[in-house]
């Protein structure tokens, strides 16, 4: 029987997709948003053991990617675009993406799609946004670190 | 001590499925199980290709060791007192985290151990990361025995990419300790900080002849 890593191998890399007339890198794609701007202290024994986030209540909507960054839509309210100069944390969890923007941290679930080619192809398109900027990405988890171009070469 | 509960039945049936209960499904084999000191202080870094890490690596210590995990997954009313009874502590992630490394240093000064997963989140191919630079920051400023540890097989059993588990035979290695320089001062540790990540990824790596991750791949 065939490993699960020996299957990837045969597979090979994935290719990312190429923005579309219209603009749109990925998506829209079906996705659940939950937004987290507060934390509470975790208690145990003795002291604060550490802070949790507080989710908001998860919204549904549609998700796209273009140059610009990533514009969330939802029936019966203003989309929201979190533009990728403010994303400032790229990290995916086990079934989930979760980014940092501003001060929200934001857990964008995909029913239908796969977080590993929405972290690949949001990574391809940050470090596009910070080049054509002349800046080139050091990390991009646990946060966005960027550097003059000028010191990668 | 610190007055941290001590472990209770919850903890020990936990404790004992990954020795327990894997056999039934594909086995499970330990090396270097002398390795493991008799107590804490000392900071226990492995790699991570599974959710069932834990149960597979902390099956073979016989005391309670105090595992960072990231702060969501305290998020619900069912797993945040889980992951209390486990001694698990959370990380947030985004941010350097002030508290986890005060619980941390907290733990190791009160005699504890501690397990980092030093690449700070699973494999998605079943190749090895590089480090979190904030988890050899806060080995060299603790100042303890590391004690290396390797787990391979997991992620053929769980990726994270799965929705289920399958049987699969998991190996766990634990190496010999050693020592980082001990450094408080910032400036010296950020100086160190390429050769000791070296080393660390290199005791761990070498348990199990690990693979490791395309570094241009190594921040998706």
């Amino acid at each position: 029987m065939r490993t699960v890593r020996a299957w990837l191998e045969r597979l090979g890399p994935a290719t990312l997709p190429v923005p579309g007339p219209d603009g749109v890198i990925l998506g829209p794609e079906p996705v659940r948003v939950k937004r987290s701007a507060r934390q509470r202290p975790l208690r145990f024994g003795p002291g604060v053991l550490g802070w949790v986030e507080i989710y908001d209540r998860p919204e549904q909507g549609t998700i796209a990617l273009t140059r610009e960054g990533l514009t969330f839509r939802r029936e019966g309210a203003a989309p929201s675009l979190w533009s990728l100069e403010g994303l400032k944390g790229v990290q995916p969890a086990s079934s989930s993406l979760q980014l940092r923007y501003a001060d929200q941290l934001l857990s964008l679930k995909f029913p239908e799609g796969s977080v590993r080619l929405w972290t690949r192809t949001l990574g391809e398109a940050l470090r596009e946004h910070h080049r054509r900027a002349g800046r080139a990405v050091v990390e991009l988890q646990p946060c966005v670190r960027t550097c003059p171009l000028s010191k990668t070469s | 001590m610190s007055g941290i509960p001590r472990p209770g039945l919850f903890y020990w049936t936990l404790h004992g499925m990954g020795r327990w209960l894997w056999p039934l499904f594909g086995g499970i084999r330990v090396h270097g199980r002398e390795h493991i000191p008799a107590s804490g202080p000392y900071l226990l870094l492995s790699n991570h290709q599974s959710v069932l890490d834990p149960f597979f690596i902390q099956t073979w210590i016989p005391y309670p060791i105090h595992p960072m995990a990231k702060s969501t997954q305290f998020a619900g009313p069912i797993f945040e007192p889980v992951m209390k009874w486990v001694y698990s502590f959370p990380v947030r992630r985004f941010q350097p985290d002030p508290q986890a490394v005060r619980t941390t240093l907290r733990r190791l000064r009160d005699g504890y151990a501690v397990h980092i997963y030093v690449e700070g989140e699973r494999t998605w191919d079943g190749a090895m990361r590089p480090p979190r630079p904030g988890t050899v920051r806060l080995a060299l400023k603790a100042g303890v025995p590391i004690i290396p540890c390797a787990v391979d097989g997991a992620y053929d059993v769980w990726p994270r990419w799965d929705r289920h588990p399958r049987p699969g035979p998991v190996t766990v290695a634990f190496g010999r300790p050693f020592h980082l320089p001990h450094l408080e001062d910032r400036r010296q540790r950020e100086a160190v900080l390429p050769e000791a990540s070296d080393r660390i990824m290199h005791e761990i790596r070498t348990l199990l002849d690990l693979p490791t991750a395309d570094p241009q791949s190594a921040d998706e």
